[in-house]
């Protein structure tokens, strides 16, 4: 009788632990419906040929097509997926791809060498951009472009630094002071940063 | 009044632009095109995002309510039909958080001049000077234009919100 309970019981937390795994591998797939397909150096390749959002970290994902016809393909790494559910919730910065191709991709290869796409508002804005500046030439025609943004905590010496035309920078701070307006952005409060099409 | 009123505290302007708005403007970025940035300034009816000769720096800023009054040291002189209707006018750099820079302006139509010049590595001076008109200004115009400068023969005068489909 003792022993029939106890395997009664056994089984039952064999069922749990098993849903739960099962639970675990699933989970991250619920918000993603981009499309990135992979990433080699600080390139990334799209499934359907066109630029679109990558919120993830920096970190390749396969295509929600993908994630239907394998199971196993839908596990993503566990920083993943704390960072999906970290951005939850935070006011986004959108940066367009068509319209602002030079400084979308500048962004984008800035994350994927691991510069957070979730920085937080609040840094010394004219330390962190000399600091981020320092030693970059400046080239005719071209504005030199840094991230995580010089007026974020994560900012300053070690940013990764490009250089983009001129009009899309000027967009970029339109942009940036829309953003900071609408969302009453203040010191402190942490905000998500992504590449749309 | 000729007078000009210095602003505080000094203004950090980045991303080569500073803003001039209305306090009712919500979002006051305009969307750039590289038009926009040929003739060194994006506007709307009460917003107007002007370029900077530097890429970023302080501004010491100075505001005069009366027409513009040339002198020779401006490097960049742009003037801008504007609409006040809230009675305040913002003048802020991207980044700044805060609209603690203003003056306060009887509501109805403007002519704004922004006039700058470099001072220094990172500094600048930017003086705006803003006319009362019993009409709106029919076109902006760029007054003086220095090398960074490319403005075409007809001005862009809309833009769209910045983020903003």
């Amino acid at each position: 009788m003792t022993t029939t309970t106890q395997s009664r019981w056994l089984w039952r937390v064999v069922l749990w632990i098993w849903l739960a795994a099962i639970g675990f591998l699933t989970l991250p797939t619920f918000g993603y419906d981009g499309q990135v397909q992979s990433q080699t150096g600080t390139k990334v390749a799209y499934d359907d040929g066109s630029l679109t959002t990558a919120e993830y970290g920096g970190v390749a994902v396969s295509s929600a097509q993908e994630h239907a016809n394998d199971l196993a393909g839908t596990r993503t790494s566990f920083a993943v997926f704390t960072n999906f559910l970290a951005a939850e919730g935070l006011p986004q910065l959108e940066i367009s791809a068509s319209k602002y191709p030079d400084l979308a991709e500048n962004i984008l290869n800035a994350q994927q060498t691991g510069n957070p796409s979730l920085p937080t508002a609040g840094g010394d804005i004219a330390a962190n951009r000399a600091a981020a500046l320092e030693g970059v030439p400046n080239i005719p025609g071209l504005s030199r472009d840094e991230y995580p943004f010089a007026s974020s905590m994560e900012g300053g010496q070690g940013a990764w630094v490009g250089h983009i035309p001129v009009s899309q920078q000027n967009a970029q701070g339109a942009l940036i002071k829309n953003f900071i307006n609408a969302n009453n952005i203040t010191p402190g409060m942490q905000y998500k940063v992504v590449i749309v099409p | 009044m000729n007078t000009k009123t210095a602003l505080s505290p000094k203004l950090y302007f980045s991303y080569s632009q500073f803003m001039v708005y209305d306090q009712s403007v919500r979002l006051p970025g305009c969307a750039w095109t590289a038009e926009h940035t040929a003739q060194g300034f994006a506007r709307r009816e009460s917003t107007v995002n002007f370029n900077t000769s530097l890429e970023f720096g302080y501004a010491d800023v100075a505001v005069a309510r009366s027409a513009y009054q040339g002198k020779e040291e401006y490097e960049r002189v742009i003037a801008v039909p504007f609409l006040v209707t809230s009675g305040k006018v913002i003048v802020e750099g991207p980044e700044e958080t805060k609209s603690e820079r203003s003056f306060s302006l009887p509501a109805g139509n403007y002519c704004l001049v922004a006039a700058q010049r470099v001072t220094g590595d990172e500094k600048e001076v930017i003086d705006l000077f803003i006319e009362p008109l019993s009409k709106p200004l029919d076109r902006s115009t760029v007054l003086v234009a220095d090398g960074a400068l490319n403005p075409p023969t007809l001005l862009l005068e809309t833009a769209g919100i910045a983020g903003e489909s």
